[in-house]
Formats: structure tokens, C-alpha cells, sequence
């Protein structure tokens, strides 16, 4: 088929957005939309008042719900776990360390978590490798102002704390904000991108805050700006480390930034 | 075992379910990219019956729409980042994958015959009501009066392509018009509803 003239192009937005031109036109559109942030704005408009036109009160089918479970949870046994937390690190030990010489540390298994390591590291660096890539994937479709804005309400917001990420030299880099019910953000203050191949990773800190556990709040990716996350259990501080993509589930880098939360 | 419970029935799992019920689409999805379940069926729970009302819509058959919702969500759940919150509402982004998944499956052939012979037996009785399909009890109205402003040539083309999974040339040979005038309606009818809606202030309610 001939290729298509800008105006030919214009006037296919409205049957484009409703699915009703032929593969080849699709194609084409679909390139002149990368270049004309006009028209994919009009074709994101048309489909907004489409999905309006199919609103319907009824109920989502409870059966369909049963089959994605299904799907979901037959996923998740093919790769022997149902639970993606990471394990927790030993912080404590690194705090030490870090007091004692400033030398670079390693971050090491608690207890109860070495003792099964050996057999879930297998499976837990599958499910942290998806997650660091779908959350860095994620990163980059959600760095517009939503989270910024959620950010800003957030730290507006009653009861949120404020924990300010520092270096050594106590130069902030970046800041979290943290919502009573566990949302938190993100938020960089000019930290920097990590050397290529390398992605920051946030860890919050729980338990005593003497000797706190870290555990993986997420993978933050290679330049971060601003990321949100939720945590339930009760932090008492983040740290954030460098480590190679995609994210590791136990650190043995000394932390770039590290902040606790006030008490 | 269904997610929409509280995970382990735990108090922790009380608290995450309750703020799932109030999250935004953008926070419910971010959940999802963190695989949780919870969130993944407050999203069903929203916007699951508009998919597979759509969808059944589409292909006039259950089974046929089961699948695609079911393929709608898991695609939901494997690739959340697909969806972009500053391009529009997740009810807009999963009923654009719900409708264009079912488009593809019914213009195939064996699909084809089936829908021909089910277009057959509506036509003989009361063919496209756009109105009809359009009953959410807080949009209804706004959308009904909207709907009711369209020209009749207009309502035609976009019931046709859009319910009916018609292409425009299909449409333009349906309703005996050329179809560079069907082009044209649909897009001047979809921008004079998106102008209504905006009036009345429904567009973009997630």
C-alpha cells in the first residue's frame, strides 16, 4: 500500500483509535504517531471517550477472577515460591564495620535467612531480577509529574516523615517521604547516574534501631528521579547502595546514602 | 484462594486490602509491578465487568470474551509498565487492549462466519442501540446526552466500528457511504462527545 500523506493520516485518527483501520494503515499511523505528540494525544483522547461509551455497571464475572488466579499462582509454582520478599541483611554488621574503619563492607545473611539461602538463592534471584526489571521498566513509564505530585501531597500530608538521604560527608542526595499507612517516595536531590550497567537499590531498615535488618524496598534503576514504594512493616531508616543490574538480594557494597527515620 | 481477601486473613493484610480499595489506578498499578495480588483484583474489581461487557459485546460470546479479559489482566500483571497514567485512565487503557484483542479475534475467519450469522439475526430484529449500551449509574446520564447530540450518520459510523468491530471501509460499505465520509464522522463524532464530556466534567474519571 502507498505510503499515506500527512492529512490522510489526520483524518484515520478517530477510526484508528477505534480499531477500525486495516493492518497496514495501523502501522503506519502508529509511526506518525511517534513523531506528532499532537495526534497521539487526539488518538489517547478518542479512546478515552470510547471507553465511556462501553462503562457498564455490571459486575466483573467471578469465574474469569478464579482462571487468573489460577494462571498467576501456577506461574508462581513453576518458579517455586509465592512469596517475592527478599530476605533480610544484616545491617548491624555493616554498621560496625563502617564505624570501626570505613573500610567497605560486607552486608551479610542473618541467621535464620542463611540457613535457607542455599536453596532459595536460586528462585529469589529470579523473582529479583523480574522485579528490578519491571520496576526499572516501570520507572521509566512513571517518572511524569503523577509521583512528583504524589510526592509533594505526600510530604504535605499529616503525619508523613521526612528522612533525608545523606553521603558520609552528610551531602543530601536524595530524600524519602514517608506516608503513615507506608506509601513512600522517592525523591532524588541530585544524585547522580550510576556507572553504566549499575543500578541504585533502596533498602529500608527495620526492626531495633541499634541493629537494624535491611531489607529491599525495590531496585530504583540507573538515574533515578523519583520512585514510590510501599513498606508495612514498621522502618526505622533507608539506605541506599549501588549494585549491578538488575539488583542483587544481599548487598555486599557499602551504601551510598544512608538516612533514619526521625523518631 | 482468592487475592481480593486479606492476605493470610492478617491484620497487616486488613490494612493493605483497605488502602487498595482507595488507591488511585496509578498506585494500584505500581502495586501490581510489586506483584500484588490485592491490587491486581481491586483493578479487576473496577474495571473487570466494563472488559468483559465489551468484549462479549464484540463476539456475542462468553467463552470468547472470558479468554480476553482473562489475557487483558494477566497481560496486566506481566507487563504493568505498559500502562502510562499520563496518557490517560486504566479503565481507557484496559478497555483499548480488551476491544483490540477482541478485534483481532473476531475479524479472523472462523470468528468471522459466527459473527456474520449473529449480525444476521440482530439485524433482523433491532440492530445497534448505542444508547443501550451506556447504563453506568454515575456516567450514564452525561454520556446518554452526550450520545443524544451526535448526528444520526455520526452514531452510526461509531456504533458500527466500535461495538460492531467493524473497519471503516466495511462501515462505509454497510451503511452505502464513501468511505472517506466515514472517516470523517467517526472522528468528528468522537471529538463532539469528548467536547460534551469534557463540559460535563466526566472526562478522565478513572
Amino acid at each position: 500500500m502507498a505510503e499515506l500523506q500527512r492529512e490522510e493520516l489526520q483524518a484515520l485518527l478517530g477510526a484508528f483509535a477505534l480499531d477500525a483501520v486495516d493492518p497496514d494503515e495501523r502501522d503506519q499511523i502508529e509511526r506518525h504517531l511517534d513523531t506528532d505528540p499532537r495526534a497521539r494525544a487526539e488518538v489517547e483522547s478518542f479512546r478515552e471517550v470510547a471507553s465511556m461509551l462501553a462503562v457498564s455497571g455490571a459486575d466483573a464475572p467471578s469465574g474469569i477472577w478464579d482462571h487468573i488466579v489460577d494462571e498467576i499462582e501456577g506461574e508462581q509454582r513453576d518458579l517455586g515460591t509465592s512469596d517475592v520478599a527478599p530476605p533480610p541483611l544484616d545491617l548491624f554488621e555493616h554498621k560496625r564495620a563502617r564505624e570501626s574503619s570505613r573500610r567497605s563492607v560486607a552486608w551479610r545473611w542473618v541467621g535464620a535467612a542463611a540457613a535457607v539461602a542455599a536453596t532459595l538463592i536460586a528462585v529469589l534471584s529470579v523473582q529479583v531480577l523480574r522485579q528490578g526489571d519491571r520496576i526499572d521498566r516501570l520507572d521509566v513509564a512513571m517518572t511524569g509529574d503523577a509521583l512528583l505530585r504524589g510526592a509533594e501531597t505526600a510530604a504535605a500530608a499529616p503525619g508523613s516523615r521526612t528522612v533525608s538521604l545523606t553521603t558520609d560527608a552528610g551531602t543530601e542526595m536524595a530524600s524519602i517521604v514517608l506516608r503513615p499507612d507506608g506509601t513512600g517516595y522517592f525523591v532524588s536531590r541530585g544524585l547522580e547516574a550510576a556507572p553504566e550497567g549499575d543500578v541504585y537499590q533502596l533498602w529500608a531498615l527495620v526492626g531495633d534501631r541499634e541493629e537494624p535488618e535491611a531489607i529491599s524496598a525495590g531496585v530504583l534503576g540507573n538515574n533515578p528521579r523519583v520512585a514510590s514504594f510501599r513498606f508495612s512493616a514498621p522502618v526505622t531508616g533507608f539506605a541506599v547502595t549501588q549494585e549491578q543490574a538488575p539488583g542483587v538480594i544481599s548487598s555486599l557494597q557499602k551504601p551510598e546514602l544512608t538516612g533514619l527515620v526521625p523518631a | 484462594m482468592t487475592s481480593s481477601e486479606p492476605p493470610g486473613g492478617t491484620e497487616q493484610g486488613a490494612v493493605f486490602e483497605r488502602d487498595v480499595r482507595e488507591s488511585s489506578d496509578a498506585k494500584l498499578v505500581l502495586a501490581i509491578a510489586r506483584y500484588r495480588q490485592e491490587a491486581l483484583a481491586e483493578a479487576y474489581r473496577r474495571h473487570g465487568g466494563a472488559c468483559f461487557g465489551l468484549a462479549q459485546r464484540l463476539a456475542g460470546d462468553r467463552t470468547f470474551a472470558e479468554e480476553v479479559v482473562q489475557e487483558v489482566f494477566l497481560r496486566l500483571w506481566n507487563q504493568p509498565e505498559k500502562f502510562d497514567p499520563d496518557r490517560g485512565t486504566l479503565r481507557s487503557y484496559l478497555l483499548a487492549q480488551t476491544h483490540g484483542r477482541s478485534v483481532d479475534l473476531v475479524r479472523s475467519e472462523s470468528a468471522r462466519r459466527r459473527r456474520e450469522e449473529r449480525e444476521a439475526r440482530m439485524n433482523a430484529e433491532s440492530g445497534y442501540d448505542l444508547e443501550r449500551e451506556v447504563w453506568d449509574l454515575t456516567l450514564a446520564e452525561h454520556v446518554r446526552e452526550a450520545v443524544s447530540k451526535l448526528a444520526d450518520g455520526e452514531r452510526a459510523a461509531i456504533e458500527l466500528a466500535y461495538f460492531g468491530g467493524h473497519t471503516y471501509r466495511e462501515v462505509a460499505r454497510i451503511l452505502d457511504q464513501p468511505e472517506g465520509t466515514i472517516k470523517s464522522r467517526i472522528r468528528s463524532g468522537l471529538a463532539r462527545l469528548r467536547s460534551e464530556l469534557e463540559t460535563s466534567e466526566v472526562m478522565g474519571r478513572g
